[in-house]
């Protein structure tokens, strides 16, 4: 696949940056800037090696978040589970039962605060065994609270990019799906290949196409990468910038400012 | 005063029944009578001569009627009367506001012109009722008649209406009233100005008592409204509450008198009225004089801080105002906080941003505003094209120029200034400390020196120094420390993960390491740590009070990693949220984390009346704290100037000066944590209590501001507001009339009980001739009966 103008300028401006700029001296503690922590659960666990990494990249460049570029091998029983809130799972066959301690530490990180993103990494269709592991999984860890999907305009879909269909290498499926706990999404499936979209061959270009959208298609897979994130980080911070205005002079604390709540009104003593 | 003075009356003559036989008896009698002469119509129905019949029944029915009524005893009385003279009384104000001007002279002067004026008609009504003469004002003292002028005084401290006709009415419980004549300038500071308010008739109780003399009560009214010049601050329209930094209005009314643009000087004249925050002044208004009698002034304030709140409306003196004493009033407005106002700006999305941003927004008390930096400098060429983003502009003038006083918390978590033309509102972030509100830095790559803080005016309120760097990484340490807890932080509130001393220290031990932190120069002078780095000694966690509010510094962005690790088998999920909302509520001073709170007994004491101060301690645990020593100090703010030059608003000043009242010795906390003392403020005005307390080796204070009110009521009147002579008269159809009606006499009801004072008996049962009479007729019939046959 030939690179585009974009492509290269990124890669030279990532070549700069490492040898401008070493990964370390930004860090204040690189143990609390974001990074990925990769759940390592059976044999296809990292169907695109160097997806994470680019991934990072396109938020580091498109975004103000304070990134490590490289990522976290994380066994689902780990400790250091805590400490990476941003949890990534794929696969592209069936995977293994996780145990029952397993199960209890991610259900906990995650109820926590941390975040689940299952990618179907299937090579030609999203894989049904990789699927029905999850689906499994998924129920150990929230009983009763399934994969449902998440609505078009639920602000995921507009954390920082507007997205109008969720896609990844694939478009299979028009919406991703999401177990919901305590207002916010703690676990999101893509059937879509998302992390194939951004794996890289050895000269910088990217190996797998994206279809049937190509290119196009491909940005709003790195578009969706981004807003992921940025709601994991985030939240339903842009569901309050709709009424930013109003939330900013909903107080009426300035006297002679027209507008805004105020104090009781004035009665006789 | 004699009460049997009487006024004769002609003779009464009555004929009474005296028998007092039982019921009984009296219709057995009239049944047998009844029965004899029904026996005798028929007995005498043989006789065939109706004319010789009707002469036996006439003589039986007469003889039956004599004998009954004989047996009834009539007598005939004759009673010479008098009737009893009632009584008129008569009230005169004597009140402090009788010595102010009437149209000539003193209103006093006017009462008594008025009452020479009436003493021919007086003393033509005492020939049949009785004047009793009184003088009132905070009670009801009997005068002698004949010298009135010498006993007023026109001294008396309050003028009580309606507590004076009650003990007119007691005193005159058992007499006859003929009326009342109350000669006043119709200035009630009792119960009757508070019950009548706006309203131009009695209340209903007040209409009772009027009516229960049964007679009317006439009202002279000496006050003139346009001879006195004055202004006079006479209502004051507040809500009891506020809320913290939330517009709250308040109104006064000052009633104009005497003073009109046709007879006052051509220059334009102004009213002008100021208003004060606990003796501070806050604002000022002017209004035209015009000739409207009351003038409304509206004020509108933000209040900046929680707890009790004295506001003053003083209105500049115009010359040869009568008096200045109600140049001047006061409300108490308890102010509370809604919820917290809280703005979030971020640097950057983080873990740390969004845990504090989640904890914020669980917070049903908290109202969050957040902003993120989203982009990057650079990030511009890499976001794409076409406007599918959801950014928004950072809205800095908005935020630091028109809402900034409106938030009760500022939180800058990794912030960098530099990029968003914030640099020039540090100064106003640093007033906004100042003056009241809460200032919360979180470090980062971007914050504290490495953002550029160094300098710059916020860092006149923060806890920690900082110093120039030659680049931002110069600004930063990335070794890996743990936390050490202070002394002082063993202590504080703020650092309280466990309420037991010994399980917080183990909570601390137990906390993640802090992943790098910012460089701060040391701690400010004031500013206390509660934690520290084990290398190095860096201040990670520190506070301070600077001037009215309060700030924090928080070296680093580690602290999610608290939320995160209580997963761990060590860990406790609640350190975070107990830790950041111990934090948040400590940095807006909540009442509620007081462990000095001093209180008063009344809401507003009464000037030489004893009220009680009690000052409660509690330990760090909110447990009270027994045997504590408490300095306690008693200050009276100095009175708010009247004077138009002085205490000009937004004119930077000194704090208002406060004499010191009373500095209690020896003052100690009981078992339940407090300490109550009497206090009897000398006078009038705004007061401070101050209490310093050192608990657990902190130093507490707690201060409270109160008003205390005047005891001499007459002093703040010159001219009466409200119709009070008028309502009386109309209620007890009585007469509303001025000094002016001296041709006027007013009705008074006659005297209404009679006595009698001779009376004679004639019994007609006992008379001879009455058994002369019985003893002809029963002569008669047996003659006739003889005659007729029937004996």
């Amino acid at each position: 696949m030939t690179p585009t103008r974009r492509d290269l300028l990124r890669m030279a401006l990532a070549a700069m940056g490492a040898l401008v700029l070493p990964e370390s001296a930004e860090a204040l503690g690189d143990r609390t800037r974001f990074r990925f922590g990769h759940l390592r659960i059976g044999p296809g666990w990292d169907p695109h090696p160097g997806a994470l990494g680019t991934w990072a990249q396109e938020l580091r460049l498109r975004t103000s978040i304070d990134v490590r570029i490289d990522r976290e091998e994380l066994g689902p029983g780990d400790k250091a589970l805590f400490r990476h809130p941003f949890l990534v799972w794929t696969g592209d066959r069936e995977t293994p039962r996780l145990g029952d301690r397993d199960i209890e530490r991610l259900r906990r990180v995650l109820s926590l605060g941390g975040f689940l993103f299952i990618d179907n990494g299937g090579r030609t269709q999203p894989s049904a065994q990789f699927e029905a592991s999850v689906r499994a999984e998924v129920e150990r860890l929230f009983p009763q609270r399934p994969l449902k999907p998440i609505p078009i305009d639920h602000v995921l879909h507009r954390s920082f990019y507007r997205i109008d269909r969720p896609l990844g290498r694939r478009a299979t499926k028009s919406q991703l799906e999401g177990v919901e706990l305590d207002r916010r999404y703690v676990v999101v499936y893509s059937s879509n290949d998302l992390l194939g979209a951004y794996q890289r061959d050895r000269f910088g270009g990217f190996e797998l196409e994206a279809a049937p959208g190509g290119e196009a298609q491909r940005e709003q897979a790195f578009r969706l990468g981004i807003n992921l994130v940025l709601y994991a980080l985030c939240l339903d911070y842009k569901d309050d910038q709709t009424h930013v205005n109003h939330l900013l002079k909903k107080r009426r604390w300035r006297p002679g400012s027209p507008s805004g709540s105020k104090s009781p009104p004035p009665e006789e003593p | 005063m004699d009460p049997q003075q009487t006024v004769a009356e002609p003779v009464l003559r009555s004929l009474e029944w005296q028998a007092d036989w039982p019921a009984s008896l009296r219709v057995t009698v009239a049944l047998i009578a009844a029965l004899v002469f029904v026996m005798s119509v028929w007995n005498y129905r043989t006789l065939q001569n109706a004319r010789r019949r009707w002469h036996l029944l006439v003589l039986r029915g007469a003889i039956l009627g004599l004998l009954v009524a004989i047996f009834f005893q009539p007598t005939f009385v004759s009673e010479t009367v008098a009737r009893s003279k009632n009584t008129i009384a008569v009230l005169v104000d004597d009140s402090a506001s009788m010595a102010l001007p009437a149209a000539r002279g003193s209103r006093r002067e006017s009462a008594m012109r008025w009452l020479d004026a009436q003493r021919h008609y007086f003393d033509t009504l005492s020939e049949r009722n009785e004047l009793l003469f009184f003088r009132f004002g905070e009670s009801l003292m009997p005068l002698d008649g004949l010298a009135i002028d010498k006993q007023l005084e026109a001294k008396g401290r309050r003028t009580q209406v309606l507590e004076t006709l009650e003990a007119l009415r007691e005193r005159l419980r058992h007499r006859d009233v003929g009326g009342v004549v109350l000669i006043s300038d119709g200035i009630d500071n009792g119960v009757l100005s508070d019950r009548l308010g706006e309203a131009s008739e009695l209340d209903e109780t007040s209409r009772r008592l009027v009516a229960s003399f049964a007679a009317p009560v006439h009202t002279v009214s000496t006050g003139n409204a346009d001879v006195i010049n004055d202004l006079a601050v006479t209502r004051i329209a507040a809500s009891r509450f506020a809320f913290v930094r939330t517009v709250a209005t308040l109104e006064a009314t000052v009633r104009v008198s005497g003073y009109r643009l046709s007879s006052f000087e051509q220059k334009e004249t102004r009213i002008e009225m100021r208003l004060f925050e606990d003796a501070a002044p806050v604002a000022s208004q002017a209004l035209p004089l015009s000739d409207e009698r009351d003038v409304k002034f509206t004020f509108e304030v933000s209040p900046r801080s929680a707890g009790v709140h004295v506001y003053s409306f003083a209105v500049a003196p115009l010359e040869g105002e009568a008096t200045l004493d109600n140049n001047v009033k006061h409300v108490v407005v308890r102010v509370v906080r809604d919820r917290i106002r809280v703005l979030q700006l971020a640097g950057h999305p983080s873990w740390d941003v969004r845990f504090l941003r989640n904890h914020l927004r669980n917070n049903a008390n908290v109202d969050l505003i957040s902003f993120f930096i989203l982009v990057g400098e650079g990030s511009a060429a890499f976001i794409g094209a076409g406007g599918d983003t959801t950014l928004i502009p950072f809205p800095t003038q908005e935020i630091f120029e028109e809402e900034l006083g409106g938030f009760d918390l500022i939180v800058f978590q990794d912030f960098q200034y530099g990029p968003f033309g914030v640099r020039r509102y540090l100064p106003r972030l640093r007033d906004y400390v100042s003056e009241g509100g809460a200032f919360l830095m979180v470090g980062g790559r971007l914050g504290f020196a490495s953002g550029g803080y160094a300098g710059t005016e916020i860092v006149d309120v923060l806890p920690v120094a900082i110093d120039e760097v030659g680049s931002p990484e110069a600004g930063l340490s990335d070794d890996r420390v743990r936390l050490k807890l202070t002394p002082e932080g063993e202590r504080h509130p703020v650092a309280a993960l466990d309420f037991d001393a010994a399980q917080n220290r183990q909570a601390w031990s137990a906390l993640p390491d802090w992943e790098g932190y910012n460089h701060a120069a040391g701690l400010q002078p004031g500013a206390v740590a509660l934690a520290r780095s084990d290398r190095g000694e860096a201040p990670i966690i520190a506070l301070r009070d600077a001037g009215k509010g309060r700030s924090a510094t928080i070296l680093g962005d580690s602290l999610w990693l608290w939320a995160m690790s209580s997963g761990t088998e060590s860990g406790d999920e609640r350190r975070y949220d107990r830790f950041v909302s111990n934090l948040v509520r400590w940095l807006i001073k909540d009442p509620e984390l007081r462990l000095v709170r001093v209180s008063a007994a009344d809401e507003t004491p009464v000037a030489k009346k004893v009220t009680a101060l009690t000052t409660l301690v509690l330990k760090p645990d909110y447990a009270p704290s027994p045997a504590t020593a408490i300095k306690l100090v008693i200050k009276r703010r100095k009175d708010v100037p009247l004077a138009a030059s002085q205490g000009t608003p937004g004119v930077k000043s000194d704090a208002p000066a406060a004499e010191i009242i009373e500095t209690p010795a020896d003052l100690v906390t009981d078992e339940r944590g407090e300490a109550t003392i009497r206090f009897e403020p000398p006078r009038a005005g705004v007061y401070e209590a101050t209490a310093n307390v050192n608990v657990a080796g902190l130093d507490h204070s707690d201060t409270l501001v109160f008003l205390v009110e005047s005891d001499d009521k007459e002093r703040l009147a010159a001219v009466p507001t409200q119709d009070v002579l008028g309502a009386i008269a109309r209620a007890s159809n009585g007469r509303a009339m001025t000094v002016d009606d001296t041709d006027v006499e007013p009705a008074f009801l006659e005297p209404k009980i009679l006595r009698v004072t001779a009376r004679e008996e004639l019994e007609l049962w006992n008379l001879p001739w009455v058994l002369l009479a019985a003893v002809a007729l029963m002569g008669a019939e047996w003659w006739l009966r003889r005659r007729y046959g029937f004996i």
